[in-house]
């Protein structure tokens, strides 16, 4: 027999009831030719430029969902970072970059379009300005554009200014999306450190080193890391941490395989245009039940995510996870980690709910994953010094450590802990988390840099 | 191939060949816009060139791909009958087509894993296996296991000369099994060789 029948059977098992599945075919567009001095102008080469590049994105991912039978869950674009492209236009707000964007994605029928960004982790430039003033307005008035900010690098410190700056731009962002709890915030990403072939949104952005048109693949897995943890669990053999990691490095093998086949056969489709890029072997969750990272955590033998634990826990699946996967790309890139997110895991949702993971808790464990703190509710008072702080902190850790992290966080105008944010779909709805009362408001308004760490200087 | 060519020789045919499709294909008379038409000119490309490729593999004389272009390009038919269309837009490059013709070549085999389930039923191998050469498809490998009443079936299909494409072929086959009261589902084969082959 070509294939052995347990082949046969655990990739069906895989694809049909353990949630395989490639999160997200990304299209990076570099719009460094759309540059112009008149951001009319530049507007219209950027609609024609994405909708031109992107035009059979969605037909040519279904058509290679049909022939895999492996499903290819989102269809995205990232652009590089808007501010670069609107700065020699000298107009006063780039808005209407934004709304360019959210028209081509309708257009092409994409849900979401990244890179309304700016990278001022050592200062901020005229475009820069315009372009953070900006986002809470574009934010607010598109439905697909995401933004994100670079604060800091490892070689490069950390610009307090401008972190103190997106405290006030999260607040005016949740406020001008009062009505839909705050879902501006969702779509709104600062950095450490921030990948520039990321395919996973709302960080997503087409770094200014890339070519002009990539692929890159966002795949999921954690349903099918889950399943396989249970069912060494199940064995009746004896396992220890050791066994887990060598199922967890295994099974993520075959993950990673299955993004790095998908993107090939993506590449292949849509011709001379796009490139491979990278495959992005993170273990991504989504809100539905068994594709949850913190359910991970749990069947290694915690009671909750967030108990005593979780961080080694983590740690240990993170690494594996990049093991296994390494060997099945060619490629690897974008964040290749875990991802944490409180309103897209059901998981960590009911971890928050019985009040096992805490925000401090949550933030330990952004130590060794590879996303932050993503996705977090919190009360809608809290001020912009406390969520400037809370993003030093996750920013911080980035540095210190030479790794990306960001801060995805919603202070849900009106709402408290105990009560919830909801979003639905793939942003799921995500429970207030309690926020220390002890207010590092001098902290915040002394601003400047934080100098680039020793760690930095490696030559 | 039926007989080994040096991958120099390979290379000065691909050239070659693509060279002249290009030739053909850029006359302006082409460049027309066709309604709904879904060929991108990298797919069209590359089908002319592995139909070329197949024609020089075989042993039957073929149509001189190097021939006069065609007064009615719309009319040329290649030897396994597919029919030339107009493109649109820019022409892929030399490389693109060279890497393509690569590609094809390492992708040698094409074939599908069929699994069906269900109760056994008189001749419903004879059955789907009839259905299958029907459209096209070659059984490369069957396996069987009865648990009293209940068998499930593997079967390999080599999938490279369907007549039918391939997310039809999926559709009928499953659609077939399911006419027969049993369950299917089938998977490219190349999903099974990324995750379970390093």
């Amino acid at each position: 027999m070509l294939w052995e029948t347990e082949e046969v059977a655990s990739t069906l098992r895989m694809i049909e009831s353990e949630h395989l599945d490639i999160r997200t075919t990304t299209m990076g567009i570099s719009l460094r030719d759309c540059v112009t001095d008149d951001l009319g102008v530049t507007c219209r080469k950027v609609y024609d430029k994405v909708t031109r590049r992107a035009a059979r994105l969605v037909a040519t991912a279904n058509e290679v969902q049909a022939t895999y039978g492996v499903p290819i869950t989102n269809k995205r674009i990232s652009v590089t970072p808007c501010a670069l492209i609107a700065e020699a236009s000298g107009a006063s707000s780039y808005v209407p970059l934004a709304e360019t964007l959210d028209r081509a994605g309708a257009e092409l029928g994409i849900d979401y379009v990244a890179g309304f960004s700016a990278l001022i982790e050592k200062g901020i430039t005229p475009g820069d300005a315009v372009l953070l003033d900006s986002i809470a307005e574009a934010l607010a008035t598109t439905e697909r554009v995401c933004s994100s900010v670079q604060v800091a690098t490892t070689k490069a410190g950390i610009n307090m200014d401008a972190v103190a700056r997106m405290g006030r731009i999260i607040k005016d962002t949740a406020a001008r999306t009062a009505s839909r709890d705050g879902i501006g915030c969702a779509k709104l990403v600062v950095f450490a450190n921030a990948p520039e072939d990321n395919p996973f949104v709302a960080g997503a952005m087409h770094g200014v080193g890339e070519s002009d048109c990539v692929i890159n693949v966002g795949v999921s897995g954690p349903g099918v890391v889950l399943s396989a943890i249970r069912r060494l669990k199940q064995s009746g053999r004896r396992w220890d941490l050791g066994d887990v990691a060598e199922t967890v490095k295994r099974t993520a093998f075959k993950v990673t395989r299955a993004g790095e086949l998908i993107g090939r056969e993506m590449v292949r489709r849509l011709g001379p245009e796009a490139r491979f890029g990278v495959v992005d072997l993170s273990l991504a969750p989504t809100p539905a039940i068994g594709d949850s990272v913190a359910e991970i955590l749990e069947a290694l033998g915690l009671e909750r995510a967030g108990a005593p634990g979780s961080t080694a826990a983590l740690a240990l699946i993170t690494d594996a996870v990049k093991k296994g996967g390494v060997m099945a790309s060619s490629y690897v890139g974008g964040l290749s980690g875990a991802f944490i997110p409180v309103s897209e895991d059901r998981g960590m949702i009911e971890a928050v709910e019985a009040g096992a993971l805490s925000l401090e808790k949550l933030e330990a464990m952004t130590a060794v994953c590879s996303v932050g703190l993503d996705m977090v509710a919190v009360p809608g008072e809290t001020s912009a010094e406390t969520l400037s702080a809370i993003i030093a902190d996750e920013i911080s850790i980035g540095v210190a450590n030479n790794k990306t992290t960001a801060v995805r966080i919603i202070p849900v105008p009106g709402k408290r802990v105990g009560e919830k944010a909801v979003y639905g779909g793939l942003l799921g709805e995500a429970p207030v988390m309690a926020v220390s009362r002890f207010s590092p408001e001098e902290f915040i308004r002394a601003g400047g840099r934080i100098p680039a760490p020793i760690i930095s200087l490696r030559n | 191939m039926s007989q080994a060519v040096s991958q120099a020789d390979l290379d000065d045919v691909t050239r070659a060949v693509t060279r002249a499709v290009l030739e053909r294909l850029g006359a302006p008379s082409l460049v027309a816009t066709m309604p709904g038409s879904a060929a991108s000119d990298s797919e069209l490309i590359k089908q002319v060139v592995r139909e070329v490729l197949s024609t020089l593999a075989s042993e039957e004389p073929s149509a001189d791909p190097v021939a006069e272009p065609p007064s009615d390009p719309a009319s040329l038919t290649t030897p396994r009958g597919a029919r030339l269309l107009p493109i649109q837009g820019a022409l892929p490059s030399l490389e693109h087509c060279r890497a393509c013709v690569e590609q094809e070549k390492s992708r040698q085999r094409q074939r599908a894993v069929l699994t069906t389930t269900g109760r056994n039923q008189r001749g419903i191998v004879a059955r789907l296996t009839a259905r299958i050469a029907e459209l096209g498809g070659d059984i490369v490998d069957i396996s069987q296991t009865l648990v009293g009443d209940y068998f499930t079936m593997i079967l390999v299909v080599d999938v490279g000369a369907l007549d039918v494409s391939y997310e039809q072929f999926q559709t009928e086959v499953v659609e077939a099994v399911r006419g027969l009261g049993c369950h299917a589902m089938m998977m490219h084969e190349d999903v099974m060789v990324s995750l379970h082959r390093v």
